[in-house]
């Protein structure tokens, strides 16, 4: 009887153990999600570190756009204050706050007391010079002279006052309000036209500095695969089963954010997509199918496992932004550049190439909004969670971007 | 292209040692080499796949709680396996240990020869393996698994499952007993059909 149950055990034993021993079991995303992350606090110290890096990054920006803003918010409510807006007394006692302005405020004295309008243009004229000497130290002279007018000639006939009633200096008053506030920059949203009547408001001006400005950006990406299996001994695949096209496994997003100045762009990464592989394991199990009329079919069984794999990836992407000029092309913008990008759970790298096709539109003063298509492609690939396969990506993106800072 | 500095762990030793010292990246390496060979343990002693679950993700925090005590690198495989096995014995203890079925110690009579259930076993599909096992009650369930599969003689299971040594060669008996039952219906309705 012993040597029975010994033969039985025996036999058990090494059938199961065969089957068993090396028994794997892929484990969900989200239970590795929840081990690792309870696993170390320094890997939430790292995450918290990322976050704040990238809040570090987008509040530099906000403040570096601020300041440009608010410097030549300050410069134009200069000059306003400089204009007053009932009664012609009220401006010496505005310009005598400043000291640089005493000329002007003579100027505009003489102007009034000799009831000339030449002398009061000529004060305009002064005010002009000072104001662009006051600019030169931040180097916005050359900008800034586009907005004044050319020649104090070419303005509206302004009616010779008489000092002597009243009613003359309130006309001179509105007057000079009116000169004034012709001297003022322009909307930024103002187009201006080139010689051959195209918009170019959206284009950098040659010979002038660009200032850098804020991006920030949102773009769906659906992603496409070139898909490589690793060799597994003793494992055959079969009836793959990828994803369509176009569908929700494999829609993703990207966020970008940055800087840019003459067209160059660097920006911080971050971009999150899916890849879900369904497949077949060849079993040593075959199927013999009965038909009534033919002879039985006979079919291998195998075992359905799905490879399913978030893809988090941050990293750094630079880009240079060109505009078009052609006829039919106008104020459209193509833009190319290359990332590189980090997988933050498996560390695994990825350098992407970049070309898209873009335009912009104004929506608010210092403001644009930009839509661009984007084809992104892997220059390298990256494993699979389970690390039986290599995909090397490519994605498809429209691109949703809005930029803060004067041109 | 080298973003960042990656760090490599060439061998089993850098890989441990680099546990030792809390180190992510080796702690994800050392996750990622052992997740899908674990989880099939768990998954033979265990009743269900959650419960697998459970059993795998307490013996991984296990795992890296300990894993400073190990001081033999060589060794980790064996003693990563020794610490989900002895997870999935204390998981048996707190939830089932009184739940024992009795099963007829001479109630088998083995009509079929020994190497019919080698082939019935080699033979079935793999997910009808495991549901034959996780169907049998826990005790004889796990003793199946130490003995047959994960090779513990009578008495380590014994001082495992702090029980008699006698106790575990009657439970094993019943156990595989109960197995070959339910081996032995399998294989006729097997033949049955094809």
């Amino acid at each position: 009887m012993k040597s029975t149950d010994d033969a039985l055990d025996n036999a058990l034993r090494n059938a199961l153990k065969q089957r068993l021993d090396d028994f794997e079991a892929m484990p969900s995303d989200q239970l590795s999600e929840k081990i690792l992350g309870t696993l170390s606090p320094a890997r939430e110290n790292n995450r918290l570190l990322v976050l704040l890096l990238l809040l570090l990054s987008f509040g530099t920006d906000v403040w570096l756009a601020h300041r440009s803003v608010s410097s030549d918010m300050k410069f134009g409510s200069e000059k306003i204050a400089k204009v007053p807006s009932e009664n012609v007394d009220n401006a010496p006692k505005v310009l005598s706050l400043n000291s640089e302005n005493r000329q002007i405020r003579q100027s505009i004295k003489e102007s009034t007391n000799e009831g000339n309008t030449n002398n009061y243009y000529s004060a305009r004229q002064l005010t002009k010079e000072k104001s662009i000497n006051s600019k030169k130290k931040t180097g916005l002279e050359k900008k800034y002279t586009e907005y004044l007018p050319a020649n104090p000639v070419t303005r509206p006939e302004v009616p010779k006052p008489n000092i002597r009633s009243g009613l003359d200096i309130q006309r001179i008053a509105g007057s000079r309000n009116f000169l004034y506030s012709q001297k003022l920059p322009k909307n930024y949203l103002t187009i201006p036209v080139s010689e051959n009547g195209t918009a170019t408001s959206m284009l950098p001006r040659e010979g002038h500095p660009s200032r850098a400005r804020l991006i920030f950006s949102f773009t769906p990406i659906n992603t496409f695969q070139h898909l490589t299996i690793l060799p597994q001994p003793e494992v055959r695949y079969r009836n793959f089963e990828l994803p369509s096209s176009f569908s929700s496994q494999t829609l993703g997003y990207n966020l970008q954010s940055g800087m840019e100045k003459n067209g160059f762009r660097v920006l911080l990464n971050y971009s999150r997509f899916r890849q879900l592989i369904r497949y077949e394991i060849a079993t040593d199990e075959y199927l013999i199918k009965p038909h009534s009329t033919v002879t039985p079919t006979i079919v291998r069984e195998g075992f359905s496992t799905t490879s399913q794999t978030d893809f988090q990836l941050l990293g750094l992407a630079v880009q240079k932004k060109f505009f078009l000029t052609n006829f039919f092309l106008h104020n459209l913008y193509l833009q190319t550049g290359a990332s590189a990008s980090r997988e933050l759970k498996t560390s695994q790298n990825l350098a992407m190439g970049m070309i898209g096709i873009g335009k912009s539109w104004p929506i608010a003063p210092h403001a644009s909004l930009s839509l661009a298509t984007n084809l992104n492609v892997g220059l390298n690939s990256m494993k699979t969670n389970d690390d039986t396969f290599k995909n090397r990506f490519y994605q498809l993106g429209l691109s949703l971007e809005l930029s803060f800072g004067k041109e | 292209m080298s973003l960042w500095p990656s760090k490599k762990y060439d061998d089993l030793t850098t890989l441990v040692r680099a546990c030792q010292k809390q180190d992510a990246r080796a702690q994800t390496a050392l996750y990622e080499r052992y997740k899908s060979r674990l989880l099939g343990t768990c998954v033979r002693y265990a009743r269900s796949r959650a419960e697998a679950e459970d059993i795998f993700q307490e013996s991984f925090l296990k795992v890296f709680a300990n894993i400073g005590e190990v001081r033999q690198p060589e060794s980790i495989d064996g003693w990563v396996k020794s610490v989900v096995v002895r997870t999935a014995i204390n998981y048996y203890h707190r939830t089932t240990r009184h739940e024992l079925k009795s099963a007829p110690l001479d109630d088998s009579n083995y009509e079929l020869e020994n190497n019919e259930y080698e082939k019935i076993i080699g033979q079935i599909h793999i997910d009808t393996l495991l549901g034959l096992i996780n169907q049998l009650p826990d005790g004889y369930r796990v003793i199946i698994n130490l003995y047959l599969i994960d090779g513990y003689t009578h008495a380590e299971i014994a001082a495992l499952l702090s029980i008699a040594e006698s106790t575990s060669r009657s439970q094993y008996m019943r156990g595989r007993n109960l197995l070959v039952t339910h081996l032995k219906a399998l294989g006729i309705t097997h033949y049955e059909i094809y």
